[in-house]
Order: structure tokens, then sequence, then C-alpha cells
């Protein structure tokens, strides 16, 4: 029942976690193409931020093992900075750096981490200011910004790295419904661009919208995932059409 | 009136030499207490236990030490003078009560610093690592230049308090402000003289700690984020 791609850039093998006795992830298969849109949506404390964590490596996975474009995260051939280059994320909560102005917030990384020119970053990082619509607001603190222009200085932050992969974690879901849109628009642009992205959402018409392929999880365990079309027309667990019910 | 200020003038420098002492002592212990609390305040947030439960241990039993017996404790534990292969080095009553200020300091300073590493959340140091930064870098470039905005508020209301403080030393036989003012009634034998003496010693440490004291809780605001 696992999906199965000839060249997965991203692919968890029989991925299993737990916190302490509690288990979050019970052996996830998950493959996404290069290029590819996949959504994870499913219930709270389902575990798919989780999967998001795993693939970044910000949490350690217990068994299983996840691979990117072929390499084992962790490996010599992959260590995790490398990894963390090649997969950018964004967080809920956006996380931005409250003591750096929008412009450092977006461009220190790639010069301290990566050790790229100062003044080539910088370009960059006021042309995706610009791709975000947040031109005007460089000088800006995160603290002077509404939650959405945060959102979106995150995205950029993200993207500043020059990343294979985008991994969304719910970044819609601490916004007011006004913001969301302008947020759901950058990734919608960015997709459209051919960045792999995976995206954790409880915005399901938008999944429908966006997504190349859906996977359903509960209770850490991959209960169904189809195209995107095949899983929101024609779901076939019942536990399925049960959460398309309540939230659709 | 006139004739209470005529009597007082001429001790005046003397009172205000010793002020000046209690500022010197006040300075280098609050110095040696950022530099131990430093320390102690980031061992108490490190991984290993062993580190961890020590340097909390310590900074519990420094923080919770009532500070007079702390000086009188320093006082009889410290010689008079050091002899070091040949050379000797004195330590006058005033520095060894810089290191008794400097104990109860320090433990406090400790919790400052760990209070202000605390306080940064933990998505702080994910969202660094998830761009690449190592545990060093996370906590040079995202962490620290956080923590220290946070720092600097508390850190002076401590200084007021080691500033204050500093008064103690005239009960072990330092010759700061308080001790000048006890030596310069008993000079004088005058009654009349008390509560100018005094209220003299309490205006200089007033008018010292006050716009201190101000300079804190407006710095508090004005670093404190959104």
């Amino acid at each position: 029942m696992k999906r199965i791609l000839e060249n997965p850039f991203i692919a968890l093998h029989a991925v299993s976690k737990a916190y302490g006795d509690t288990p979050v992830l019970k052996g996830i298969d998950l493959a996404v193409g290069r290029g590819e849109v996949v959504c994870i949506i499913g219930p709270s404390g389902s575990g798919k931020s989780t999967v998001l964590r795993c693939i970044n490596a910000l949490a350690e996975i217990d068994q299983g093992e996840i691979t990117l474009d072929g390499a084992l995260i962790g490996s010599p051939q992959l260590p995790l900075q490398q990894l963390r280059q090649r997969v950018g994320i964004v967080f809920q909560s956006y996380n931005l750096f409250p003591h750096r102005t929008v412009l450092q917030n977006v461009s220190m990384a790639p010069v301290q981490v990566l050790g790229r020119d100062r003044h080539a970053v910088e370009q960059e990082a006021r042309a995706l200011l610009q791709q975000v619509r947040l031109e005007g607001k460089e000088q800006a603190y995160p603290g002077e910004l509404s939650g959405g222009q945060q959102q979106r200085v995150a995205i950029a932050r993200g993207l500043c790295m020059q990343p294979q992969v985008m991994l969304f974690d719910e970044v819609t879901a601490a916004l007011d419904p006004h913001t969301v849109k302008e947020v759901l628009g950058v990734i919608r642009s960015i997709a459209a661009q051919g960045m792999t992205c995976v995206l954790v959402t409880h915005e399901m018409r938008f999944a429908r919208e966006v997504a190349d392929y859906v996977y359903f999880i509960d209770q850490g365990e991959v209960v169904e995932h189809a195209t995107a079309e095949a899983f929101f027309d024609t779901p076939r667990d019942p536990r399925t059409r049960d959460f398309l019910d309540t939230v659709l | 009136m006139n004739e209470v200020i005529v009597a007082l003038l001429p001790w005046l420098p003397l009172m205000l030499k010793g002020f000046a002492l209690n500022l010197w002592i006040g300075v280098l212990a609050m110095l040696l207490a950022c530099l131990a609390g430093v320390c102690l305040g980031t061992l108490q947030r490190a991984r290993s236990r062993v580190l961890r439960l020590g340097a909390r241990g310590l900074t519990q039993l420094l923080r919770n030490a009532p500070w007079l017996v702390v000086m009188f404790f320093v006082m009889h534990l410290l010689p008079y003078e050091w002899h070091l292969t040949g050379a000797v080095i004195s330590l006058p009553a005033w520095l060894k009560a810089v290191f008794a200020l400097a104990l109860p300091a320090a433990g406090n300073a400790s919790e400052i610093v760990r209070g202000a590493l605390q306080s940064i959340p933990r998505t702080q140091w994910e969202a660094a690592t998830a761009l690449g930064y190592g545990p060093v870098a996370q906590l040079r470039h995202v962490i620290l230049p956080q923590a220290l905005r946070l720092m600097v508020p508390p850190a002076l209301g401590l200084y007021c308090v080691v500033t204050m403080s500093s008064a103690l030393a005239s009960l072990v036989g330092v010759g700061e402000l308080l001790s000048a003012s006890r030596e310069i009634l008993a000079a004088t034998a005058r009654t009349d003289l008390l509560l100018p003496v005094y209220g003299l010693v309490l205006a200089l440490f007033f008018f010292y700690i006050f716009p201190l004291s101000l300079l804190a809780r407006s710095l508090e605001r004005r670093l404190a984020y959104r």
C-alpha cells in the first residue's frame, strides 16, 4: 500500500518515533517527488508536524530511515548542516529573531552559516521580500509586523538559504482569516515556481487546489494517500471520510 | 540650622571620601559578581547533569546566605596577608569586603543569567537549528543578543543593592561612609548632630541609587520586545 516512486526526492521508510512512552509515529512510509507539492493532513495530535520535524532532523527518529535525494540523512553523504541548508522549514509561530530587522532575519543565515557574501545575499533578500510583497519593510523589526507579514518574512528567510525543499508546518494556523489568504498566495506562487513543498495544513480547500498528492495521517499511521483529486473526491477509508466530513 | 551646617562643613571631605570607598567597593564587587554569575548561570543550563546541579546548588547557597553573615564570615576566614613564594600580598579589610559582597551578589547574578537564558523560547533555538546554525553559533548570534537585553535591567538593580550593602562593611572596620560618620559623631560629641549626619549619609546613598533604579526601570520598559 505504500507509494512507490522511481526517484523519490524525499522518502520515509517505516519511520517510528516515540516521546517517552507515547508513540507518535508508528511506521510511516511517505514519498515526495521532485517538484511535487505534497500535503499532509489529519486531526490534531496525529503526528503530522512530527513528520516534518523528522525530515529536517529537528526531531530524531527511533526506527526506520529518511532519505533526501537518495542520501540517508545524518549519514556522511548528508551531514545535518547540509540537510538543513537544502531543506527549509516555516513554523506555525513564525519564530523570527526579534532582535534583528526583517532584512537581517532573511539574510543572516546565508552569511553566517554558509559564509556567502553579505552584499550579494542582501540583494537576494530584498528580491525575496519583494516576492512576498513586503518591500519597504526591510528595516522594520518583527514585533512591528502583523502575523501574516511575519509569516511571509519567515518564508523569505527559508527561501534565502536557496533550499531544494520547503516544509510548511501549519503556517496559517495562528493567523486570522483575512491574513491567511496573503500567506497562502505566497505559498501558491512558490509551488508554481517548481519548488518541492511539503505542507502540513488544515486548509482543505487550499490543499485540494495546490497539492499534487495527499497523505492522511491519524494516530501516527498513514491511513490513506492518493492524488489530491482522488483523495478529496473518492476517499476510501471510513476514517478519512469521517475526517473530511467534519472539516469540509 | 546654620550652626549645624557650620559644624558639619569641616567633616564633609571625610564623609565624601568614605562614600567614594563605598562606591569603589560596590563597583569591584559587582564586577566580580558578574564574572562569577555568567559562569554559574550558564552552567545552570549545561547539558551535563553534574555541572548543572553543582552550579544550581552553589547558586542557591550564595543567594540565600544573609549578606551580613557572609561579611563576618569572609572577614574572619581570609587572612590579613597572603604569603606567596616570598611575596606578601596584603588583604586590606576593604578588599575583603569586596569579596564578601561579591559572593551573595554572584548568586543573584547567576539567577539573572539563568533566567534570561531560560526566557528565550525554545523555538528560537529551533529556528536557528533549522537554518543550519551550530550550538555555539546559536548562542552567539541568536540567544545571547536577546538574553543580554533581558539581563541589563535586573543587573543594574543588583548593582544598586550591592552599593547599598557596602555600608555593611562599617561593621567590620572598613573606613567607609558609615564608619566615618560614627567617628565624626564620636569626635564632636554632640547629640544634636546625630540626625543631620545620618541624614546626610542617607541622602548621599539615595541620590546616587535613586536615578539608577529609575534608569533600570526605564531600560526594562525600553528593552522589552513588543
